[in-house]
């Protein structure tokens, strides 16, 4: 029988197996969320630079980064589920002193297909209905997450230009021209990404300056800090300004007359921004809901993703109905 | 206390705001708490004889070791979504299709579908089987997915594997965050 059990605790994973106090895990969470950010600008730089070889030529770096990855995990990783690890040992233990005890934590325990499906279908989406904070937070981040996805559209659009539209949209009258503002090539468009890295990057010397803020705070018993979200909120309260001021910004200077290296440092505003909010309110949700956080974070990847798969397809209409200036601004 | 949860798992109450994730207290710390129930019975294996291998006691060297992995293969997993956008035209007249931008787009959305089902399906079996199986076998197939990728021989068949390549993908964040 496949001993497979839904614990009812968290679902805690690398960040919490090593750092139990909120605020070490709060920052390696953060590095955590600056990789998912740094990933996705790494991706438009690989292929822009490969498709001038061939296309296929990405996905074989990206095969050979999955190796580099792969011998890290096998050499430099090890077990750090302390329950895997309790379990293990106890086994061992048991077998060379061929004693019945001791017993791991949760070796006794049972499957219960129920709680699969309570804990990682049923939970979060009642969460949702029923928890005004989750859904809050969800619909936000759900928000933020596909504005990434078009943002990082935008930069084709913005510096490289659509020439196909007309295939899939019937759209009429549209003034190609309008569209291709600056006219790089893929590689270039590629390294316009970088201010983007650099914006995620800082995100972790503002985080460390707002904890500092905090703890100050705290130490003089400033009303403000009592309440609940006061360790993560002022993060992404920064965040909100700094995200649109980024769009705007972006937006209204991407046009022939003005420098392209304007619309490319709108990037780092975003990159500081996107990766703020979302530390500030994954890392919110995991510290409000204690042993729910599994499903609370269930619950915001569950919207997030959706959204994320299904809005990109509207950026490039979006885009060319409305001309780079009004759609970013939306 | 952790047992009786599971029971009443199904029917759950959740308060919004638990004092507990205030004072810190996460995973790690059960044992913690195991250890004072079982105190006496030494039926309950714990850390307590060899603190040295609770992964919270690790030497902060190791620690940033290993995060430094995990933010390598988080990278690796979301950088697979956006390595279709560069070459997505090339892809589409490779293939012998028009450069439709819906197609362009399909790439990098079939891969964040699967990356979502993986995330769901995979974050439960960490918690199971350990992070080290999982992680090792994911990427195991992740790469194998991206070299099928690099040969996909027509269009359908390439779509086809960015799903599962997104599949597999989502055993970094499955396993990291949080």
């Amino acid at each position: 029988m496949m001993e497979i059990v839904l614990r009812p605790i968290s679902l805690s994973r690398i960040c919490a197996d090593l750092y139990s106090d909120d605020m070490r895990r709060g920052r390696a969470l953060l590095w955590y969320n600056m990789a998912t950010t740094l990933g996705s600008t790494l991706g438009p730089l690989i292929s822009g630079f490969a498709v001038f070889d061939n296309w296929r030529l990405s996905y074989w770096i990206g095969l050979g980064y999955g190796g580099i990855c792969f011998l890290g995990v096998l050499f430099l990783i090890p077990e750090t589920n302390s329950r895997t690890i309790l379990d293990k040992r106890a086994k061992k233990i048991r077998k060379t002193e061929e004693t019945d005890l001791p017993r791991g934590p949760h070796e006794d325990d049972t499957f219960i297909w129920q709680n699969l499906l309570t804990k990682v279908l049923i939970r979060p989406v009642r969460m949702l209905c029923r928890e005004p904070l989750v859904l809050g937070s969800c619909l936000y981040l759900a928000f933020q997450y596909p504005i990434l996805y078009i943002y990082l559209q935008s930069y084709s659009i913005i510096f490289q230009g659509i020439t196909n539209l007309k295939v899939l949209f019937t759209i009429v009258d549209t003034d190609i021209s309008k569209l291709d503002i600056y006219g790089f090539n893929t590689g270039e468009k590629g390294l316009a990404f970088i201010p983007i890295a650099v914006g995620t990057l800082s995100a972790f010397p503002v985080n460390i300056l707002i904890e500092h803020v905090y703890l100050n705070a705290c130490s003089q018993d400033s009303p403000w800090t009592k309440h609940h979200g006061a360790r993560r909120l002022p993060a992404a309260c920064i965040s909100g300004p700094l995200i649109v001021t980024s769009l705007f910004w972006s937006a209204w200077t991407s046009r022939p007359s003005i420098h392209w290296s304007s619309s490319v440092l709108s990037g780092v505003l975003y990159g500081l921004g996107y990766t703020l909010n979302f530390n500030a309110l994954l890392n919110y949700l995991v510290d409000g809901y204690a042993s729910y956080a599994s499903s609370a974070n269930a619950a915001s990847s569950l919207t997030r993703q959706i959204m994320g798969a299904a809005l990109p397809f509207a950026a490039v209409p979006m885009y060319d109905a409305l001309g780079v200036g009004w759609a970013s601004s939306k | 206390m952790y047992n009786n949860c599971r029971y009443s798992l199904i029917c759950v109450g959740i308060s919004p705001i638990s004092s507990v994730g205030h004072e810190g207290k996460m995973a790690g710390q059960i044992d913690v708490e195991k250890n004072i129930e079982s105190k006496g019975l030494e039926k309950t294996l714990t850390f307590d004889d060899d603190p040295s291998l609770n992964p919270q006691n690790f030497s902060q060297a190791r620690k940033i070791l290993i995060l430094s992995i995990a933010v390598l293969l988080t990278t690796s997993s979301t950088c697979g979504t956006s390595l279709a956008t560069g070459g997505a035209k090339a892809t589409l007249r490779d293939f012998g299709l028009p450069e439709a931008y819906g197609w362009e787009v399909l790439p990098v959305s079939i891969y964040l579908v699967g990356y979502f089902i993986g995330n769901t399906a995979l974050a439960p079996l960490s918690e199971n089987y350990g992070r080290r199986p999982v992680n090792l076998l994911t990427i195991v197939f992740y790469m194998t997915w991206m070299m099928a990728c690099a040969l996909a021989p027509n269009w359908a068949a390439f779509n086809v594997f960015r799903l599962l390549n997104g599949f597999f993908s989502a055993g970094a964040p499955a396993t990291v965050s949080g």
